[in-house]
């Protein structure tokens, strides 16, 4: 083989090309998987420089087969619908359900799980939703500021939570927020219908468990990493046409309560 | 148009949820929970012995009738009797779905409703953590969607 029709082979995976047409892309599957194929079976006996040219190519590869975007590092972090399958995202929250159920021994245990899940979730969240909020901004070209805010105050950071988060999550804002009247520093998130429980129905043998404390562990996560330390639980409150309301409780902690009084007292 | 009972067999025979339907004058009358799995496993096995019965010449009619999400081919569809209908309606997966109506209800009518019917079992059961397969079901939201659904189609 020369090498001229190997730069054109390289020129050809990087995708469409406009030039050749739609044969661009058609072609080039059908030779590189059989390249890369017997350069795997070399690397696995060689040198680690081998192995960098099989990392390159196989990346090559995935361009090829799915276009200019191949993995989700390659994408863009800002776009305008980012939605996924209701259905696919409950059966692979069904599969979380299940593999913390097995193995713990308790409700309390497995309910920890499913919110030490969700607050690894919670620490990326906050990043990745300041910064599609600054992405908006920016192209509205709004009065808005350009960088993102750093929420300081209580009730600043459930606004977002209620207004930003859970449109990102879930496609709609929380339905309510309140505060409680018996305990000063404990806030409410309600929501009538939360996405991700919506097929789940728990047995009478789970009493009292509640899924949605993998969400909760997502408020947790992402108050916790803005310096507002607390402990948020789910708690099932179910009313009339809404089976699956629930109340995410988010329990501050009392030197956030303190540093409240203080800031408003300025 | 009422809608009498429902009944949803596993692929091995075995009662998975069985419901019945208020309505008046209602031919179907209330049986003790044996007797339902009885009528289930007997309509499993009437529909795997009809299935062997069916003739050469019928067997394209499957192809003809373009249910889509029916692959009830060459078993028992549908029994007529004075008073009442049986529709059977088996999914890829072997789950049969059995409604008793009035006999007014033809069997696009039933088809629909049972795809409708499926639909909630592959939403409320299936994806539900809760759930272990084959075995019956016990689901308040199952329930309530099965309620909507059938009292939607009788009204």
């Amino acid at each position: 083989m020369s090498t001229p029709s190997n730069s054109k082979l390289m020129l050809t995976g990087a995708g469409y090309n406009p030039v050749i047409g739609p044969g661009s892309t058609a072609d080039s599957t059908n030779s590189l998987p059989k390249q890369t194929a017997s350069q795997r079976s070399v690397s696995q006996l060689s040198s680690p420089s081998s192995l960098l040219r099989l990392a390159s190519t196989s990346s090559e590869r995935k361009l090829n087969s799915f276009g200019a975007h191949a993995s989700i590092y390659d994408r863009n972090l800002h776009r305008g619908m980012h939605e996924i399958s209701l259905s696919s995202m409950s059966f692979l929250f069904m599969e979380v359900i299940r593999m913390s159920l097995n193995g713990s021994e308790s409700l309390l245990q497995m309910e920890r799980k499913l919110n030490n899940l969700g607050y690894r979730v919670g620490l990326r969240l906050l990043e990745l939703v300041s910064l599609r909020e600054n992405f908006n901004n920016n192209l509205a070209s709004s009065g808005k500021s350009n960088t993102a805010q750093r929420h300081v105050r209580v009730l600043e950071i459930l606004q977002f939570v209620k207004e930003s988060i859970w449109p990102c999550m879930f496609g709609k804002e929380a339905d309510n927020l309140e505060k409680s009247v018996q305990n000063e520093n404990q806030y409410m998130i309600i929501d009538s219908d939360p996405i991700l429980s919506r097929y789940i129905c728990v047995p009478k043998e789970y009493e009292g468990l509640d899924c949605e404390s993998f969400v909760a562990g997502i408020v947790e996560g992402l108050l916790d990493i803005s310096y507002f330390r607390c402990e948020v639980t789910a708690h099932s409150a179910p009313l009339e046409g809404y089976p699956n309301r629930t109340v995410y409780l988010v329990d501050f902690d009392s030197s956030i309560i303190s540093r409240e009084e203080r800031l408003s007292k300025k | 148009m009422p809608i009498y009972s429902f009944y949803l067999i596993s692929k091995s025979g075995s009662l998975l949820y069985q419901k019945d339907f208020h309505s008046q004058n209602s031919p179907i009358s209330k049986q003790n929970s044996n007797d339902y799995l009885v009528i289930a496993s007997t309509l499993h096995g009437v529909h795997a012995i009809a299935s062997k019965l069916t003739p050469e010449e019928a067997m394209g009619n499957y192809e003809k009738s373009r249910l889509p999400t029916n692959s009830n081919r060459f078993g028992l569809q549908c029994i007529t009797t004075a008073k009442f209908k049986i529709f059977i309606h088996q999914t890829t997966t072997g789950l049969k779905l059995i409604l008793f109506t009035s006999n007014d209800v033809s069997l696009i009518q039933a088809t629909q409703l049972q795809g409708q019917l499926y639909k909630s079992y592959a939403d409320y059961v299936l994806k539900n953590p809760f759930y272990r397969l084959d075995m019956p079901i016990r689901f308040r939201l199952f329930d309530d969607k099965v309620l909507t659904v059938v009292t939607g189609y009788n009204a």
